[in-house]
């Protein structure tokens, strides 16, 4: 070997990726330990995030006088039904639950088509004081429930509707926010063209919005879906004023009084916090795809 | 017993139109705290005055419920009524109960004909005339036991000289200490003052790891002041005085707030969440609380539920004293029981509530089953309850104790701006644990926001 042998490559500066033909080089990949760095974060912080739930988890098989057992001991020795045996025999949970779903479930329905309606008017029609009615739609964002609780309920009361089933489901039936999704969607993504040649064929306003805007609507309307049945379903204060019959409570309001009980039942608080999350997780395993597609639309350039 | 309709204190002429103003105004700030001020909606209607009637009853708690409903079955079988009471009982967060019965008066329909109002809750009754609009004022059907009524008791649920509820306890503030542990590491059980008790716990601390004591610092603002509330009274402070006016910064506060700080920071008092909840359980599971000042249902809701293993192991005595003055006991908590005025049903539910709450054989049963503590100061000479030995804590008479304590009980006074007081001074308390502030400074600042605040909201 000669002593004219180039020095080894490890020694030069790291290579630029070459550039294409528009002269645009190409994003440099993290680095190997940028990478592992990043996972071991997301890794701490998906702990973080789980752990409560385990640990709720954990707790409810556990026997009351264990639940809080220091050191804290994930495994429940001995495991044991006998919590929700007690939550589902003392107390109406079921009816609870029934009340909670069922109500979310329509408050949902409603709001999802009503939004829709709401948005696609907004986008595509001119009619007088539309400006105005979207501004004070718009505006309605900033304003605290607790503000409109009080006339809220007074109007629900003396209009004569405060049968629970139906006085439920009224605040979330046209949040002001899913119709500004919708209406924002709505012009991002439906060109006017496609109205037009639906008019073309003979298809009435209502048809439109059915058969064409409705289907096209799919990705933000599993998005909005999703956040109504939430916002729905873990509503507090409203079923809090509006029903008085402890056997017809949500869960929320259901929950609530095990855990502000004297002797905070948190034997009866956890399973009832394990069984009420598996609607909110069926919801989303569901609508997984259309809210992963709801909300990154817009979000890569077409 | 029947009561001659009470003459109840005029309020202002107000229409619902105007309280709803003054809702709309006050609602967000005070979540319906100070939304009823002024309710005039409530239509009078004419008294039932005998005979079977359903009561819609509104408490936190379902003891109470079985309480009274026990209550009503003996009062029907003793004649003494000529009403026959079934409670309707709704169940909601002692908060929650008065949020929904202002909720209700403000529309006009669906208020309970008797709630249970939290101590800490009922604050938000005493903003401008709420009390007067809503409750049934209890003077008169109080009139025959007036005297043998403790004050301490009837002061907080009065206002403007006018009672608006029967309290539910005398929860006096007593010792709480885990004997054998006590015993184990030394500790006299019978020390004094807080100074002695200081200087043992701290070296018990050191040495062993425990703690003679705890403070409140979590996100529930009103437990984090009532830590400090219990031991100012007893140091013979006030949050409030009887005018309603802020006390905090005094030397009163000033030598509590030190004696916490200095616990707190050396170690021997510990901090936890709360003091019924996970942390605290956690700390007396383990050990590392044998001791610390709470009120008399803190065995039944924080002792036994939590700590059933240790059954037998815990005493009761007074509160060690302070040694430049106070007593040996102080009050913390309480729930007073209100009829809704203005119903039908009112007479009903006031008949109710003395029937439950105003005889002794009552105040008996109520601390047996209970264990809350008689509001008639007769009571507290009942052979039957100085003669009830406790299993949980050993065999004791922990009445004898309550006895031995109940006549050095300080009057406390509560203020509509409690909630104020509870959001300001909860902060200050815990820089004042950390030391990042010294004691005086945190009282002076406490006051000097408090009273930013209340005119604020005032204006």
């Amino acid at each position: 070997m000669s002593a004219a042998t180039p020095a080894p490559p490890a020694a030069a500066p790291a290579a630029r990726p070459a550039p294409d033909r528009k002269g645009n080089r190409p994003r440099r990949r993290g680095s190997r330990s940028g990478r592992v760095a990043l996972y071991l974060t997301l890794s701490v912080l998906l702990l973080v995030f789980v752990a409560p739930m385990v640990w709720a988890v954990s707790g409810s098989f556990k026997p009351r006088g264990d639940i809080f057992e220091y050191p804290p001991n994930l495994i429940p020795s001995p495991a044991t039904l006998e919590n929700f045996g007690n939550l589902l025999s003392g107390q109406p949970f079921w009816r609870w639950f029934a009340i909670s779903v069922t109500t979310a479930l329509l408050a949902t329905a409603v709001a999802v088509f009503v939004c829709a309606l709401a948005g696609f008017a907004f986008a595509k029609y001119r009619f007088a004081g539309k400006r105005v009615l979207f501004s004070v739609m718009f505006s309605s964002l900033s304003v605290p429930f607790a503000v409109i609780l009080v006339p809220l309920f007074v109007l629900v009361v003396k209009s004569g509707l405060s049968n629970p089933w139906f006085a439920l489901i009224v605040p979330w039936v046209a949040p002001a926010f899913g119709i500004f999704m919708m209406q924002q969607y709505i012009i991002q993504s439906i060109p006017d063209e496609i109205l037009e040649a639906a008019r073309i064929d003979g298809a009435s306003e209502f048809g439109i919005f059915l058969r064409v805007v409705l289907p096209l609507l799919r990705p933000p309307l599993g998005a909005l879906a999703v956040w109504q049945f939430l916002q729905s379903y873990n509503s507090f204060l409203w079923p809090l004023v509006l029903i008085s019959d402890t056997d017809s409570y949500t869960l929320p309001l259901g929950l609530n009084i095990l855990f502000r009980a004297e002797n905070r039942s948190f034997d009866l608080v956890l399973p009832g916090a394990v069984l009420a999350s598996v609607p909110t997780i069926l919801v989303f395993l569901l609508l997984r795809k259309q809210l992963l597609e709801g909300l990154s639309a817009g979000a890569v350039k077409g | 017993m029947t009561l001659p309709s009470p003459a109840p204190p005029q309020p202002p002429d107000l229409t619902r139109r105007r309280l709803l103003r003054l809702g709309g105004g006050l609602g967000a700030a005070g979540l319906l705290g100070g939304a009823l001020t002024g309710c005039g909606g409530t239509a009078e209607a004419e008294p039932v005055t005998s005979g079977t009637v359903d009561l819609s009853f509104w408490t936190h708690d379902d003891a109470y419920v079985e309480y009274f409903r026990t209550a009503a079955e003996n009062a029907a079988a003793a004649g003494a009524s000529p009403f026959r009471w079934r409670l309707s009982p709704t169940r909601a967060g002692a908060s929650d109960v008065v949020t929904k019965t202002i909720a209700q008066a403000i529309a006009g329909r669906g208020t309970p004909d008797v709630a249970g109002l939290e101590i800490g809750a009922f604050p938000r009754l005493l903003r401008g005339e709420l009390a007067a609009e809503l409750l049934q004022p209890l003077d008169d059907a109080v009139a025959d036991v007036r005297d043998d009524l403790l004050t301490v008791r009837t002061a907080p649920f009065s206002k403007d000289g006018t009672l608006y509820a029967l309290d539910s306890d005398a929860p006096l503030v007593v010792y709480y200490y885990r004997e054998p542990e006590w015993g184990r590491i030394g500790l006299p059980t019978d020390l004094g003052s807080w100074e002695e008790l200081a200087e043992a716990g701290a070296q018990a601390h050191r040495r062993h790891d425990v703690c003679v004591g705890q403070v409140t610092v979590g996100s529930e603002l009103g437990q984090v002041v009532q830590s400090f509330d219990m031991l100012l009274m007893q140091r013979g402070g006030t949050l409030f005085d009887e005018r309603g006016e802020l006390a905090i910064d005094s030397a009163e506060g000033e030598a509590v707030l030190t004696f916490m700080a200095r616990g707190v920071q050396e170690g021997w008092i510990a901090t936890v969440a709360d003091p019924m909840g996970p942390s605290m359980q956690a700390a007396l599971k383990s050990g590392h609380v044998i001791g610390l000042w709470m009120a008399t249902w803190y065995k039944i809701y924080g002792l036994v539920p939590n700590v059933p293993e240790q059954s037998g192991e815990w005493r009761i005595r007074p509160l060690p004293a302070f040694r430049d003055g106070g007593s040996r006991t102080s009050f913390t908590g309480g729930t007073g029981f209100a009829a809704l005025r203005d119903k039908e049903n009112t007479l009903a539910a006031v008949d109710l509530i003395t029937a439950g709450y105003l005889t002794p054989s009552e105040q008996v049963r109520r601390f047996l089953d209970l264990g809350y503590l008689p509001t008639r100061r007769s009571v507290y000479d009942s052979g039957e309850l100085l003669r009830t030995e406790d299993e949980y804590c050993g065999g004791q008479r922990m009445f004898e104790v309550y006895r031995g304590v109940i006549d050095e009980a300080p009057v406390f006074h509560l203020s509509p701006d409690k909630p104020v007081l509870d959001t300001v001074l909860s902060g200050y308390l815990l820089r004042a644990y950390r030391g990042d502030l010294s004691p005086r400074e945190a009282l002076r600042r406490a006051t000097d926001d408090f009273h930013g605040q209340t005119r604020s909201s005032r204006s």
